[in-house]
């Protein structure tokens, strides 16, 4: 072999006719689209599941586990850290400011157009912002 | 081959565009196939490695560097599937009756000498690869049929430069010697 990586009078050369490469099937590239589409549906599926079943899932486990903590360990129960606790919800409304609705300025309704306005433009950027990651988690 | 398309398709499949593989399926696969193909000598399994090998390179393409070819990436893996699919199928090897005789006719059926010769020239070549171990057919098809150097070989094969030189070497000695003895029995079968 010399130095460019080639055999010297190499004979196997004048058998081989290196363009004369073996054509892969027509159908092949179909076949394996076909293999990697099928591949990916099913965890598509799932991740999509996952996405649109996760928030109701777990708010519906914090109610049910409201719910039960509630049953089980009431405002009459002799635990004392409960009690403690179930005092202080009960107890809760004092540290809520309370609100007078007498002292909420009436608005004109061109004021009040502006907030509409002000709101909608907010709620927009926000939907965007939610769209944008919910589709780029569903690619 | 245009590295810089392969890596924008590949991109593209990495940002979910799943269809930018077609691209790069229609591109390597006659390769893929061709060294598979010559590896396994025989079409379905050739066609059944091609398939595997592009599913592998999909599944694992987050693995792959971009600052290195996608080719020499896929033919690693064409070169390790079919040489493990060889190596557990392991027939007996062919002998030199086994090589068919009619071949030689070809010059009655082609339309002129020369295409006679070619056609010829390349079922000698074809009959000679699968005389020799599955390695040695990696490494001969490579080298004459992908024109690739001694480095990228040995990339693809993981065998160490020098020892590519060496096997390359004793495999195409190989061939030429089961070439001259069809030879020499094609002169007496036609006298």
């Amino acid at each position: 072999m010399n130095k460019s990586g080639q055999f010297e009078n190499d004979i196997l050369r004048n058998y081989i006719t290196p363009e004369r490469i073996e054509k892969a099937p027509e159908r092949l590239t179909g076949k394996i689209m076909t293999r990697i589409h099928v591949e990916r549906a099913p965890l598509r599926t799932i991740r999509r599941f996952r996405l649109i079943f996760s928030v109701p899932l777990v708010s519906i486990i914090i109610t049910l586990a409201l719910i039960i903590l509630a049953i089980v360990f009431s405002s009459t129960s002799d635990n004392k850290t409960i009690s403690v606790i179930a005092k202080y919800i009960s107890n809760l409304s004092f540290s809520v400011p309370e609100f007078k609705l007498d002292s909420i300025p009436v608005f004109s309704p061109s004021s009040v157009a502006i907030y509409i306005a002000i709101g909608f433009f907010i709620l927009i950027i926000f939907d965007r912002a939610l769209n944008r990651l919910f589709h780029g988690q569903r690619k | 081959m245009d590295y810089k398309g392969d890596i924008f398709y590949l991109k593209q499949v990495l940002d979910g565009k799943t269809n930018a593989f077609t691209y790069i399926v229609d591109r390597h696969k006659d390769h893929a196939f061709n060294l598979a193909l010559r590896i396994c000598g025989n079409y379905e399994e050739a066609e059944e490695i091609t398939q595997d090998s592009f599913m592998k390179a999909y599944r694992s393409l987050g693995n792959f560097k971009m600052k290195s070819s996608f080719s020499t990436w896929l033919y690693r893996i064409v070169y390790n599937t079919a040489i493990s699919l060889v190596r557990t199928r392991r027939t007996g090897v062919l002998s030199l009756e086994e090589f068919p005789v009619e071949a030689i006719d070809f010059i009655g059926t082609s339309q002129n000498e020369e295409d006679a010769e070619r056609e010829y020239r390349n079922s000698l070549v074809s009959f000679a690869l699968q005389k020799i171990g599955e390695e040695e057919r990696a490494l001969i098809t490579l080298f004459y049929y992908e024109d690739l150097g001694i480095d990228e070989i040995s990339d693809i094969t993981a065998i160490s430069r020098s020892n590519v030189k060496v096997k390359l070497f004793r495999a195409r000695q190989k061939m030429i010697g089961i070439i001259e003895k069809i030879e020499k029995k094609n002169i007496i079968y036609h006298e």
